[in-house]
């Protein structure tokens, strides 16, 4: 009996040394959807903005406990570090704050430029941060950013987010994961990159969802372009044209719709990369690096008058679409040898291809990059003209 | 250690005395003469009001006195008054007559030469005859079938598959699986539990299938037995079983005299027993319990899936609850953000933390089943009603538990009313309230080890030596056939190996009626 009680007890006592602390009702709990981060601008700690999901039901309470409207609530707090920026919030929110589900870490123009190591040690120190959040960085504060009223969905974060799946279709923006940034930032063979965010003011301000409010939609968010950094500082802004260019070179690929003039019409291509093959060699002493494109493309418009189904006409949109996209993919080229920075991953291939001379260049690789010769070769393959084939008469 | 008896009172002296005469201890026999085999009787049967007695003179030469006795109601009155009654009185048969036995036109008649045989006999509803002059009284089986027919089971109904169901007679339900294994093979050893009630019990086996060690085992275990009395073949069935203790039933129960002769044909053991439809099936392991006799009627892919559906919706009954608690009150970063967003919402105002609205509705739920089950049927419609308005929706709009709870509670009852095994999925019922107070105070790592405890009992639990999980905790593959997939019928050319010890080939492999037909190339 004695031993039957021991046994229990030290069970009771195990139990409780490594069981999960500590319990948090849903009802209890705060989820933050977003955070952005800037510059303190009254000294020289950080100010952290959150849209915190609160529990409470806004509005009056018509529906009962059950479905009530959502309800965000969008704080600032200043620190001298980004932890105590998030203790001062705390005192503020009478909820716990639970930051699993932070999957949008939005960091201001002034930060990024100053340098967001700091944001990154946090981010990767605590345990509350997921490694697949996606780090984006906006022109202006991201406080003020935080501040706009979504168009469509009920948030800002759902909003965002929806933005960001978009981009396997237009390739104009590109999206980029806290891990993936953090790697190419230890990589000495790339530069990382992050996606672009800033605001616009739509030509026609769409009222706002709902339908009763008279409140105008002032600014709405768009996801467009790449941040560029060298290191952890923000160097440049690319394009949506330029981060087409980049997609291609660094085989992430996409959709994209091609205009091409063509006897006095245009014809619209949706064209899609299939295969990416980089080499590098050197050419008199200096790295060469040569870029493979296939992709394939369908025609999605054109109001002309001649019939497309021509092996001799579809040959020559080929050439055509393969010369506009090398107009994009060496803009994009040259905006990296511009800015100095090597976001394209050209030492990664130069490390695959001349491992030898990638140990010699590798010191002063951020000084030859601008110098190295990029040759495209692009293959575009038209599959077929469209759902019918004659135009129109 | 024994504690001192209490001195017996006088009226439990007299019963314990008088059982123990009956059992046989004094042995007496009947004599030549009537009047004292008659007083030895009476004196027995004293105060047992449904004996019946009738006298009469058999007409022989000299006249012969002889007395009936049987028991009220149990036996046919017409088959006594033409078969026993009249040829013994009619005056041309009795004076030709040489013995007994031979004018009295029963199917069944038996020479008892012993008194205390003989009221036993008579208990058993046989009439009881004893004629002056003869040493031998007679049992002559007049039973008269006062049952209900047989009908189709309530607890184990099927779509598809024979309707008959077992009744409260052995003998009946003997003949039911006898029907259905029509060979000398089929053996069936019958045995009398309890001292007072004489319970009778029939163990039917295989003869050449049926492992002899559990054949010997439960022999063993049912001689074991010394009780009063066996009312139900569950009250047998926890005498019986391995580990008594152990929420998890090790023996199995059908009403489906189809389910028996499957299980025989397998090599199980079937303990069918009098006054009860339930019929024990052992040795049975625990996939068995999530297994239905309509599986093998229904074509294979249909019971595969079917099977399937069950072993998640165990998982669920058990789990479901636990996983809920776990998961929201500490592991919210498991949930996908819209999901949790909209529980947050459904959550808003509740006042109780999760696993206190939990075991609300799990009680409330639990009280609305029996509820159910113990009230006339009429009523039970009421209950029902009323439950569901009060859990479904009032309670919602009351804010006292949340929508999701509902869905919760609702999956999880549901999803334990999928588990064929009723035995089995009460005990699954009731695991789940430690599984919830886990959740709530270690998170899903309480949820793991109460898994593992559960795991580490299950396989150590045995049923008539066979261990619990076979064949998926010793692992035997070829028995996988017919665990969670249910193969094809001329697959399964082989009986459960962990049953069917030795003779494990259902049919030769290669038989040409089980195998698809082989393709004759073209000539």
């Amino acid at each position: 009996m004695k031993r039957i009680i021991s046994v229990i007890m030290t069970a009771l006592i195990i139990l409780g040394v490594p069981g999960c602390w500590d319990i948090q009702e849903l009802n209890e709990i705060g989820l933050v959807l977003l955070i952005g981060i800037d510059n303190d601008p009254k000294g020289d700690g950080f100010e952290v903005t959150v849209h915190v999901q609160t529990p409470l039901p806004s509005g009056t309470q018509e529906e009962g406990g059950s479905g009530g409207k959502q309800n965000v609530w969008i704080a600032s707090s200043r620190g001298q570090t980004i932890m105590d920026a998030y203790r001062n919030l705390r005192g503020r929110a009478g909820f716990r704050l639970s930051f699993h589900h932070a999957r949008l870490i939005v960091i201001g123009e002034d930060l990024a430029r100053k340098g967001i190591k700091p944001v990154l040690d946090h981010m990767l120190r605590t345990r509350e941060i997921r490694l697949n959040s996606m780090l984006l960085i906006c022109q202006g504060p991201a406080k003020e950013f935080l501040q706009i009223k979504p168009e469509l969905s009920e948030s800002l974060h759902d909003e965002v987010q929806g933005l960001l799946q978009n981009e396997d279709v237009w390739s104009k923006s590109h999206s980029v994961q806290l891990l993936e940034f953090v790697q190419d930032l230890l990589d000495p063979g790339v530069q990382p990159v992050a996606a672009r965010l800033f605001s616009i003011k739509p030509e026609n301000p769409p009222q706002a969802p709902g339908g009763e409010s008279t409140e105008v939609v002032k600014e709405v968010a768009v996801a467009q372009g790449l941040a560029v950094f060298n290191d952890d500082q923000l160097v440049g802004w690319l394009t949506g044209t330029e981060t087409i260019g980049f997609r291609y070179i660094t085989s992430v690929g996409g959709e994209m719709i091609m205009v091409i003039p063509w006897h006095n019409a245009r014809v619209s291509l949706q064209v899609r990369m299939i295969s990416c093959n980089k080499t590098a060699s050197f050419k008199a002493g200096r790295p060469t690096f040569k870029i493979n494109i296939f992709v394939t493309g369908i025609i999605v418009e054109y109001a002309g008058y001649i019939d497309l189904a021509d092996g001799e006409i579809i040959k020559e949109l080929e050439r055509l679409a393969g010369d506009q996209l090398a107009n994009i993919l060496s803009s994009t080229d040259q905006k990296a040898k511009e800015l100095g920075v090597d976001f394209l991953d050209y030492g990664g291939i130069l490390s695959r291809n001349q491992p030898k001379q990638w140990t010699e260049l590798n010191k002063k690789w951020r000084e030859t990059f601008p110098t190295v010769d990029t040759v495209f070769d692009i293959r575009v393959s038209l599959v077929h003209p469209g759902v019918i084939v004659e135009p129109l008469p | 250690m024994h504690r001192p008896r209490k001195p017996l009172k006088l009226w439990e002296k007299k019963a314990q005395d008088l059982e123990k005469q009956v059992q046989g201890q004094p042995k007496v026999t009947f004599t030549d003469d009537l009047q004292t085999n008659c007083a030895a009787i009476d004196q027995i049967v004293k105060g047992c009001g449904d004996i019946s007695v009738r006298d009469f003179t058999i007409p022989s030469d000299p006249p012969r006195s002889a007395r009936l006795y049987l028991l009220k109601g149990m036996v046919d009155k017409d088959m006594i008054n033409e078969s026993i009654i009249a040829p013994l009185t009619s005056p041309t048969k009795a004076k030709t007559f040489t013995a007994i036995p031979d004018i009295i036109s029963a199917y069944k008649i038996s020479e008892v030469k012993d008194i205390n045989q003989g009221v036993t006999k008579l208990f058993q509803a046989l009439v009881l005859l004893i004629v002056h002059g003869s040493p031998t009284a007679w049992a002559i089986n007049t039973r008269a079938a006062r049952l209900r027919g047989v009908e189709e089971p309530e607890t184990q109904a099927v779509v598809r598959g024979p309707r008959d169901g077992f009744i409260e007679d052995l003998e009946t339900n003997i003949s039911l699986v006898r029907k259905r294994i029509k060979t000398p093979t089929l053996k069936i050893t019958f045995v009398s539990v309890g001292n007072l009630t004489q319970t009778n019990v029939a163990v039917l086996h295989m003869e050449g299938i049926a492992d002899p060690k559990v054949l010997k085992e439960v022999h063993t275990r049912l001689d074991k037995i010394n009780i009063d009395g066996i009312i139900d073949s569950g009250q047998l069935e926890q005498l019986i079983e391995d580990n008594t203790i152990s929420p998890f039933p090790q023996i199995a129960n059908t009403e489906r005299p189809d389910g028996v002769a499957a299980a025989l044909l397998e090599g199980r053991i079937a303990i069918l027993v009098d006054n009860t439809p339930f019929t024990l099936i052992v040795p049975t392991v625990m996939t068995d319990m999530l297994q239905a006799s309509e599986d093998y009627y229904e074509r294979f892919h249909f019971s595969t899936a079917i099977r399937l559906l069950r072993y998640i919706m165990f998982a669920l009954a058990l789990l479901g609850p636990a996983m809920y608690i776990a998961i929201t009150t500490y592991h919210h970063e498991l949930v996908p953000t819209p999901l949790l967003v909209s529980l947050i919402a459904t959550r808003v105002g509740i006042p109780f933390p999760a696993i206190v609205e939990a075991l609300m509705m799990e009680l409330a739920f639990e009280a609305l089943r029996e509820a159910g089950v113990r009230l006339p049927k009429p009523v039970g419609q009421a209950v029902s009603i009323v439950g569901a308005l009060v859990i479904g929706q009032a309670a919602v709009q009351a804010g006292l538990v949340s929508p999701i709870m509902v869905i919760v509670v609702a999956g999880t009852g549901i999803a334990s009313f999928t588990i064929p095994g009723f035995n089995v999925a009460i005990s699954i019922r009731l695991l789940r309230f430690p599984f919830m107070i886990l959740a709530s105070i270690l998170g899903l790592y309480g949820v793991n080890l109460g898994l593992s405890i559960l795991l580490i009992h299950l396989v150590s639990l045995r049923s008539f030596g066979v261990p619990y999980l076979s064949p998926i905790a010793p692992i035997t593959l070829y028995d996988w056939k017919d665990v969670v997939l249910r193969g094809p019928t001329w697959w399964m050319y082989r009986r459960p190996s962990f049953i069917a010890k030795g003779n494990v080939h259902r049919q030769q492999p290669g038989a040409s009626s089980l195998q698809p037909p082989v393709k004759e190339k073209n000539k």
